[in-house]
């Protein structure tokens, strides 16, 4: 039975770290709530990290849930039937679960609520384009760190909002100084490409949950190749989003902010970032 | 008044429990049609009555309240049902500022 302190310095730890935290609560069984209600608490990544719904395979069903509402960023809350979940695991061919095992749980009702760590951006570059990227996040309530080595860049003369966090130091040392976690969004847009490729050699290797970098399809092609030189995986090349940014057909800073806050979001929520009028009734009008 | 998150329904209850106090909390679970208030939104009651948080507030706030109080005399949890609509046969948007639907609230006490 877990007590509400280990569920406070359990949130308090994952949100620090930058996970999400799944609390799942034991809602009934037999429709009657039990006593005391029983808990399991899963950090993103599915590492259960405390508690138990009282059996094994029926932790191991929530685990499974928990994962993909964690990946799916529009659920907060979710209430399911130990047995539809069971039959949704099978319908989506996961290997199926021995339903002797949890028959005496078919029934149990599970709620599951998400909490997330606050959304951080961490731009490099504080030029043209890192502000409209700094003004863009905070509108969609990140909050936003910029780092740039010029400290008349990196000032408030730049960046007005007192909300905006500023580090006038050496890139590296200045990304060094930051807790990278998977809460955070990575936006490199530096004065040149020689600081991008530092700052993306920096943090490629990091859990942050998107990385992004500006320039040319050659300028990328250039940096990709002096970095898989190194040895570093295709796995982690893929992950960078190079050249960065939704393409809108933007051109003034502003629009380059906005399309890369468009796919930061499309990146978090998911979707097409195709027109949705594309396929809708008025395009198919006769 | 702002949803309470996790975080401070847990620093909350932990607080409570190291006074020796009871507390009683009740969180929506599920909702259906119109109804103004949010799944996941918690309410907490304590033994003196007080409340911390809203579950959308309005008349279902009171019931909800009552549920929470009548949980932490038995020291029991429930899971309740409200319906939130005056005239069942009324659509909805019919009602203008009367929301319509069911909720179900889950009502916990810590002790």
């Amino acid at each position: 039975m877990l007590t509400a302190a280990e569920i406070s310095s359990s949130l308090k730890r994952s949100l620090e770290e930058g996970r999400s935290l799944a609390i799942v609560s034991l809602l009934e069984r037999d429709g009657k709530p039990g006593l005391p209600t029983a808990r399991l608490l899963v950090e993103e990544g599915g590492r259960m990290i405390g508690g138990t719904l009282g059996d094994r395979a029926l932790d191991e069903i929530a685990v499974r849930h928990a994962i993909g509402l964690f990946a799916d960023e529009k659920e907060e809350i979710s209430v399911a039937k130990c047995k539809e979940l069971l039959a949704r695991f099978v319908n989506d061919g996961e290997d199926a679960f021995d339903g002797d095992e949890i028959s005496a749980y078919s029934d149990a009702r599970l709620l599951f609520e998400v909490s997330r760590p606050p959304l951080e951006l961490i731009v490099c570059g504080g030029g043209h384009v890192g502000q409209a990227v700094a003004r863009a996040a905070r509108f969609l309530g990140f909050n936003v760190t910029v780092i740039d080595d010029r400290a008349d860049f990196a000032s408030r003369e730049k960046f007005p909002d007192h909300a905006i966090r500023l580090i006038a130091d050496d890139f590296i040392e200045g990304l060094r100084s930051l807790k990278i976690t998977p809460a955070c969004h990575l936006v490199i847009v530096t004065r040149g490409h020689r600081h991008d490729e530092i700052c993306l050699r920096e943090v490629i290797d990091k859990p942050a949950r998107y990385i992004g970098m500006i320039g040319s399809r050659r300028r990328a092609t250039t940096i990709r190749e002096h970095l898989r030189r190194e040895g570093i995986g295709a796995d982690l090349l893929r992950r960078v989003h190079a050249p960065i940014g939704l393409d809108i057909g933007a051109q003034t800073p502003e629009e380059i902010g906005l399309a890369i806050l468009a796919e930061i979001v499309l990146s978090r929520r998911g979707g097409t970032g195709r027109p949705k009028s594309d396929e809708g009734p008025m395009a198919r009008a006769r | 008044m702002s949803l309470l998150t996790q975080s401070e329904v847990y620093a909350e209850i932990t607080k409570a429990q190291s006074e020796g106090r009871r507390i009683a909390v009740a969180t929506i679970v599920t909702t259906s049609g119109s109804t103004p208030q949010r799944t996941g939104a918690k309410l907490l009651v304590f033994e003196d009555g007080k409340m911390m948080g809203t579950v959308g507030g309005g008349c279902v706030e009171a019931d909800v309240w009552t549920e929470a109080r009548d949980a932490l005399t038995e020291n029991r949890p429930r899971l309740c049902r409200f319906t939130l609509r005056d005239a069942p046969d009324v659509p909805p948007d019919e009602e203008g500022m009367i929301c319509g639907g069911d909720m179900e609230v889950f009502i916990e006490v810590w002790s």
